[in-house]
């Protein structure tokens, strides 16, 4: 029975599993209560999480392996989680009625986002990412606003399964040549049986092929069609934040576990992609007329500067890229809850109607300065630090031009970014705004997230030394 | 045994070939959700090809372990997928996505 004998340690997802099912249970009964309901289930698994710290436990014969490094994202995710819940009820657009069992499928995505970054195997690899992508689509789809929802639901839903399909091809390709389906074990074996180097190569390319997906790095046209049609916020919120944290989580696992001992050049690869990611995420992301569609490009640059920290794995790389994570989630839920706040009072989310904004709603417009000064990197807020770790990464792996394109983009971002902050503090308004009346929760998601912005500066010791843990934990 | 293994890769990188075509080439919502059962069922084939003539001999039972795991979920992600196809006919009367939204 040892298979069997320490489920207990997956006591952060049993609290999960059971809060979706009491969701599903409430949105029959008692539909008002469903997000305080999936709250409550998430602060439970935080806390069950919270008696994990410290300790490798393996689950299921090794298939998952909660280590350190697992239980940095897993308290990443299960922040990001929770502030989404909290901002979303203000995503509802007046006259809608949102499905009662939507924090539900919120829930089991998280519980996919937890399991995957715990995943050890093939298999859970894979399953856990498509119980995370499953509910994505399902939450995609519940809201629809006008008639092009759907559409770009089933658009997003197709590009989903297709990535679905490469990443098991290149799972395939793994398995085939290392005959493991655990990933330190296919790693292990890639590296001494030496197998063709082209055949590793062409499954690393359908990995990240697979992968670019899921960890934003693809222009996904069908989110950004406009305020008030399409894809809900607050889905895109939690795709961006805790699905891309997932993503980099099992990306980063399998980096260092499958492919770090292998003879081909993969920091060349994942370089030369978080370069053009970058660049090209950057200048869309200027290009933009709406703070919607310039948020949702700049998250493409950011996931390639993540890309960056992969470049170094062996030394300081993971503890950069988790570092980044934190920021990267902190910004989005900021940049994006504000943008939900204020757009309910002016019905727009067109860069030239922030005009005005540091009068109508002062506390907003210095969360979206925060957010904004966060996203381009600029000291002393939350990016900054996340940036500079990655840049020392990518300089210590030897990629001083990638360090040197980075810095490029930062000045870049910085350049667009403050222009929107212009427009927000300085231009005069176009017309007469009555600022919406907004409920506490996203006020305090958008408070948690600003804080956390400002003071993560403050909090780089024990941040860094939580970081070093999980990185740690991942190279034995 | 390696002609057995070539065989099946082939087909297999010819299923996931099609696959990736019927994605990204058609607007159909039908022809797309097909598209990417092909490509499911290739990466299903190609598990349990190298299960049976790979270098896994210690783990022979573990490609068609994947390659049903793969099946059920595909299975699920198709009924979501058929489920938002019948959305969408209800909505516009068709089962084409519409390009015009950029």
């Amino acid at each position: 029975m040892r298979t069997f004998g320490n489920l207990l340690a997956f006591s952060p997802e049993l609290w999960l599993l059971a809060g979706a099912m009491v969701v599903f249970l409430l949105a029959r009964f008692a539909p008002g209560t469903t997000t305080t309901a999936a709250l409550v289930a998430l602060v439970g698994a935080f806390l069950a999480l919270a008696t994990q710290f410290k300790q490798t436990i393996t689950i299921l014969d090794g298939a998952f392996t909660l280590d350190g490094f697992a239980v940095v994202v897993d308290v990443v995710i299960l922040a990001a989680a929770a502030l989404t819940l909290l901002a979303s009820r203000a995503d509802v657009l007046p006259g809608e009625s949102p499905a009662p069992a939507v924090p539900g499928f919120f829930l089991l995505a998280t519980l996919g986002a937890l399991l995957a970054a715990s995943a050890a195997e093939i298999v859970s690899v894979f399953l856990s990412l498509e119980l995370l992508a499953v509910n994505i689509y399902i939450l995609s789809a519940l809201a629809r606003r006008g008639s092009g929802a759907i559409s770009a639901s089933l658009g997003y839903l197709a590009l989903g399964i297709a990535s679905s399909g490469l990443l098991l091809y290149g799972m395939a390709l793994v398995f085939g040549l290392s005959g493991q389906t655990n990933l330190t074990a296919a790693g292990r074996a890639l590296a001494s049986v030496n197998p063709n180097q082209a055949a590793v190569l062409l499954a690393l390319s359908l990995l990240l092929g697979g992968f670019a997906f899921r960890l934003g790095l693809l222009p996904v046209r069908w989110w950004t069609r406009g305020f008030e049609v399409g894809i809900p916020l607050r889905v895109v919120v939690f795709v961006e934040t805790a699905g891309v944290v997932a993503a980099f989580a099992v990306f980063g696992r399998l980096a260092v576990a499958t492919f770090s001992g292998t003879r081909i050049a993969y920091p060349a690869v994942i370089a030369v992609v978080a370069a053009v990611a970058m660049t090209a995420g950057n200048l869309l992301a200027l290009t933009q007329t709406s703070v919607r569609r310039m948020l949702a490009y700049s998250g493409i640059a950011q996931a390639g500067f993540a890309l960056m920290a992969f470049t170094d794995l062996r030394r300081v790389g993971i503890s950069a890229l988790l570092v980044f994570l934190v920021a990267l989630s902190l910004t989005g839920l900021g940049a994006f809850g504000t943008v939900v706040a204020y757009a309910r009072s002016v019905h727009s989310d067109a860069i030239r109607d922030l005009a005005g904004m540091a009068r109508w709603s002062p506390g907003l417009a210095l969360a979206l300065a925060l957010a904004l000064l966060s996203l381009a990197g600029l000291p002393p807020v939350a990016g900054f630090f996340g940036k500079l770790l990655v840049l020392q990464a990518a300089v210590d792996g030897g990629y001083v031009w990638l360090a040197v394109i980075g810095v490029a983009n930062i000045a870049l971002a910085a350049f667009g970014y403050l222009r929107v902050i212009r427009t927000a503090f300085l231009d005069s308004p176009v017309f007469e705004v009555a600022p919406v009346r907004l409920d506490g929760g996203i006020r305090a998601a958008v408070s948690l997230a600003s804080a956390g912005i400002v003071f993560m500066g403050l909090l780089m010791g024990p941040l860094y030394a939580a970081a070093s843990y999980g990185r740690a934990a991942l190279l034995h | 045994m390696s002609a057995g293994l070539n065989l099946f890769l082939v087909v297999s990188a010819a299923l996931f070939a099609v696959g990736a075509f019927a994605v990204v080439a058609r607007r159909s919502t039908i022809a797309m959700l097909i598209g990417t059962q092909f490509m499911f069922a290739a990466g299903a084939i190609a598990f349990v090809a190298f299960g049976r003539f790979g270098p896994g001999a210690t783990a022979m039972d573990a490609g068609p372990a994947v390659a049903l795991l793969v099946s059920l979920t595909g299975a699920a992600e198709l009924a979501i997928g058929a489920a938002m196809a019948v959305l969408l006919y209800r909505d516009n009367r068709t089962f084409f996505l519409d390009s015009d939204g950029e």
